[in-house]
């Protein structure tokens, strides 16, 4: 699926797709209110959706989110940014309200070659926000600024 | 994304795309003029890399239009980062909207599409936290960006593929020879054609003309299959038929 379908539907300011991409995650099946009764295996149809939608994305995040890797920075100003620990212990900055994420795949294969609608990090942000657990963490609004900002090289 | 909390409508953000030459500059001064004229709330942000060289005066300025615009020239791509990211710290009140004009050229200090992108996408970020700040109001936060066309190979072209998808809605300016409506004759020195491509809606023209005192009309043109105006859904600046006193043009 290509990224401009979803974004063209798209009536929102945030990117491409964030309608969209919110209302799948929230049929996922790891925010059904049943998941924690009935166990994830009783929602593979709806894996399959998130699969067909994410692709091989999709395995790499539910396991961010297992290891509870999405934090969400919050300061008094109200302005939030999230900062996900990658699989090899890196720090990467995504923003809030539309799609960016400070890892390479990002770049390439969301960005550049447009085949895909998100990296592993977003997705763990969609998926930590829906089923809860994703941490949270006020600083100052210094501080804030400072995780907004690229990385000093 | 998920948990942003709920908001007011969202304007789309909005580029505004032109060859040299082509009046951007003056377009985007006269839409943040309107935007700051809408209500006594307003607030312009507008970000440009150098001053305008003249401002507009009389009935364009408005009353109190032009102190709503706050304007700030940040001379480096670092310094732009920078002043977009504390915006939640340094403003005390909350924009209505923010315009950057001239992004090509903060992308020529740019090290890589992915901080091309970066940027681009703190400032629809910033915009869309003013909108959050502001959904007690009935209008969010517009974001409307200036950037000369970008060149179809190399670094420029990197740098715009990147960037193009945070806007859903584009407005492309074409320069016009004049020649089929007699341009000398109407003492006009410049005719430019703007289209304005959004998905989801009817793609919409306009022909601005400059005179030789400075002041630009706008009117819209007929759809290519319709005669009537349609509207556009959306928060964009008006540019119905309108008489200006327009800055200098940069671009």
């Amino acid at each position: 699926m290509k990224r401009q379908v979803l974004a063209c539907k798209c009536p929102c300011s945030g990117g491409p797709g964030i309608l969209e991409l919110s209302e799948i995650i929230r049929c996922s099946p790891a925010s059904h209110p049943c998941a924690p009764r009935r166990g994830l295996s009783a929602h593979l149809p709806l894996l399959s959706r998130l699969r067909f939608v994410f692709g091989t994305s999709v395995v790499p995040a539910l396991d961010l989110v297992d290891r509870q890797s999405v934090t969400r920075f919050v300061s008094p100003s109200g302005r939030t940014v999230y900062q996900v620990v990658g699989s090899s212990g890196k720090l990467y900055t995504c923003y809030a309200s539309c799609h960016f994420c400070s890892c390479p795949a990002f770049t390439f294969s969301v960005l550049r070659k447009g085949d895909n609608l998100v990296c592993k990090h977003l997705l763990a942000i969609y998926l930590s926000r829906a089923t809860g657990a994703c941490q949270e963490q006020s600083v100052s609004n210094q501080q804030l600024t400072a995780l907004l900002l690229p990385e000093e090289k | 994304m998920a948990g942003a909390g709920a908001v007011g409508p969202r304007p789309r953000p909005l580029l505004l795309l032109g060859p040299t030459g082509s009046g951007r500059s003056t377009l985007l001064f006269r839409a943040a003029l309107v935007g700051a004229s809408v209500v006594s709330s307003a607030r312009v942000l507008f970000l440009a890399p150098r001053p305008l060289e003249r401002l507009p005066g009389g009935k364009a300025a408005g009353a109190g239009a032009i102190q709503r615009i706050h304007f700030l020239y940040p001379a480096s791509f670092q310094e732009l980062l920078q002043l977009v990211a504390s915006l939640h710290q340094t403003l005390s009140s909350s924009s209505s909207m923010i315009v950057l004009d001239g992004l090509e050229e903060y992308l020529n200090n740019c090290s890589s599409p992915c901080t091309a992108a970066q940027l681009v996408a703190l400032l629809l970020d910033t915009s869309n936290y003013f909108s959050q700040k502001r959904s007690h109001l009935s209008v969010g936060c517009q974001l409307i960006v200036s950037m000369k066309f970008p060149g179809e190979a190399g670094e420029e072209a990197e740098h715009f593929s990147a960037i193009e998808h945070y806007f859903p809605a584009h407005l492309w300016l074409h320069p016009d020879t004049g020649v089929d409506i007699g341009l000398d004759n109407q003492g006009l020195t410049k005719l430019i054609r703007a289209h304005l491509l959004q998905p989801g809606t009817k793609d919409q023209e306009w022909m601005v003309k400059f005179d030789a005192q400075g002041s630009m009309t706008i009117s819209p043109l007929p759809c290519k299959n319709e005669t009537e105006n349609d509207t556009v859904s959306g928060n964009r600046p008006s540019v119905s038929e309108a008489d200006a006193t327009v800055p200098s043009s940069q671009s």
